[in-house]
């Protein structure tokens, strides 16, 4: 090793072994590693910043919160704390089977029924209030080649479900006038009834907006200005 | 416990300080470098099945990290960090002599062009080998070396020019 593939490699690293050991017979070359390694733990402490406290905690606990968001079976087990009963769970077999039967079944269920059978299904869900990250909604969205810029809320709810056996998503949102679902089914083999416009029952009212590419779904308590709502969403939503 | 989650539970407590002090060199922002890291490991999580080996841990969050970063600038969300305008860490319980040693090393380090910045941050705040930072940054290893010996030749010029007058001051 000459003197300059000595000096380049040990600028390069100080810790290299090879030219440690090569500078030990040599105390003029051993003076400049000593000075290269001080050098080097100057650097060390010149950059060393304090870490945030409890930070490897929050990392986990998002992790945590991810998990509950999207696997499925997890949601589930949040039911049962919640309301520390098993009718909870007994009533969703029940609505399961009733819809699994409603979907297999070739009765023309008008899709704004079907919506509201959806949001009933899943009631409990309109209860959470963690948010979910825009971003969490978009990298599921974008399996449907979409992205929101934004929603007029807060978002609490979002999982891909099967509408009337279309995989579509499943978003609740907190508005202005309670928790809001939004159902995005994409257009393409769409088997329920396609028709645009209002439905209702005594709880919820609800539109449908259907898009070149996918059908948008708004389900509320009634007496919230749907259409507003539907704009803003609708204009919200890009198609990328 | 799953296996799973014991084996991402070791990987944040191994690696997140290291982590999060590579990412505040990135952006000098204390808030992003936390939002940083807490997206890097979110998205390792959840592509931990990718990771054969645990040895190649370090690279592998290295590049996530790197890209998010990335993807950080493309959404134009946050302001370039500039150098006249850097934060610069307060190290508290140093005296104020090493104090102002220190912020000019970093202030030094900060005007390296970032081709010879990120070689050096990986190397000396993450501890990588050359093989890793050729690896991480996809270049070949000799071009890595020379640019860690530019960036430490820099440096060390940079700061003998500078050292002077403030060992000077203090005497």
């Amino acid at each position: 090793m000459d003197e300059l593939e000595f000096r380049r490699r040990l600028f390069a690293d100080p810790n290299d072994t090879e030219v440690i050991d090569h500078a030990i017979e040599n105390p003029e070359q051993q003076g400049l590693v000593n000075e290269l390694q001080d050098f080097d733990a100057q650097l060390k402490s010149a950059l060393h910043v304090e870490v945030p406290t409890g930070l490897a905690d929050r990392i986990l606990q998002q992790q945590y919160k991810d998990e509950t968001s999207t696997a499925s079976n997890v949601v589930d087990i949040a039911w049962y704390r919640r309301y520390n009963a098993p009718f909870a769970t007994a009533a969703s077999m029940v609505l399961a089977v009733g819809i699994y039967f409603m979907s297999a079944t070739s009765s023309p269920l008008q899709a704004g029924e079907h919506a509201l059978e959806h949001v009933y299904y899943e009631v409990n869900a309109l209860e959470r209030s963690q948010e979910v990250a825009l971003q969490v909604v978009n990298e599921k969205l974008a399996m449907f080649g979409a992205q929101f810029d934004s929603l007029p809320g807060k978002v609490t709810y979002a999982t891909f479900c099967n509408f009337k056996g279309q995989k579509s998503l499943h978003l609740i949102f907190q508005s202005e006038h309670g928790p809001m679902t939004v159902f995005i089914v994409p257009a393409q083999n769409n088997d329920y009834q396609q028709e645009d416009g209002h439905f209702s029952d005594e709880r919820f009212a609800g539109v449908i907006a259907n898009g070149q590419k996918a059908d948008t779904i708004l389900v509320a308590n009634i007496g919230t200005p749907m259409e507003d709502y539907q704009t803003e969403i609708n204009g919200a939503l890009r198609w990328l | 416990m799953t296996m799973k989650k014991k084996r991402y539970e070791a990987l944040v407590q191994v690696y997140h300080s290291e982590l999060y002090r590579f990412a505040y060199w990135l952006c000098h922002d204390p808030t992003i470098a936390e939002d940083l890291v807490q997206e890097t490991f979110l998205r390792a999580w959840r592509s931990l099945e990718s990771l054969q080996d645990d040895k190649a841990a370090k690279p592998w969050l290295l590049t996530i990290l790197r890209r998010e970063n990335a993807r950080r600038f493309e959404r134009k969300q946050f302001d370039y960090a500039d150098v006249e305008n850097d934060t610069l860490e307060d190290n508290k319980s140093v005296t104020l002599d090493d104090e102002m040693e220190q912020t000019v090393i970093q202030r030094q380090i900060n005007k390296l062009s970032s081709e010879y910045r990120e070689p050096l941050l990986l190397q000396v705040v993450m501890g990588c080998s050359g093989e890793e930072i050729a690896d991480i940054l996809e270049l070949n290893k000799n071009t890595v070396m020379t640019r860690l010996y530019r960036a430490r030749n820099q440096l060390k010029e940079a700061l003998t020019d500078n050292h002077e007058p403030i060992k000077g001051a203090s005497n």
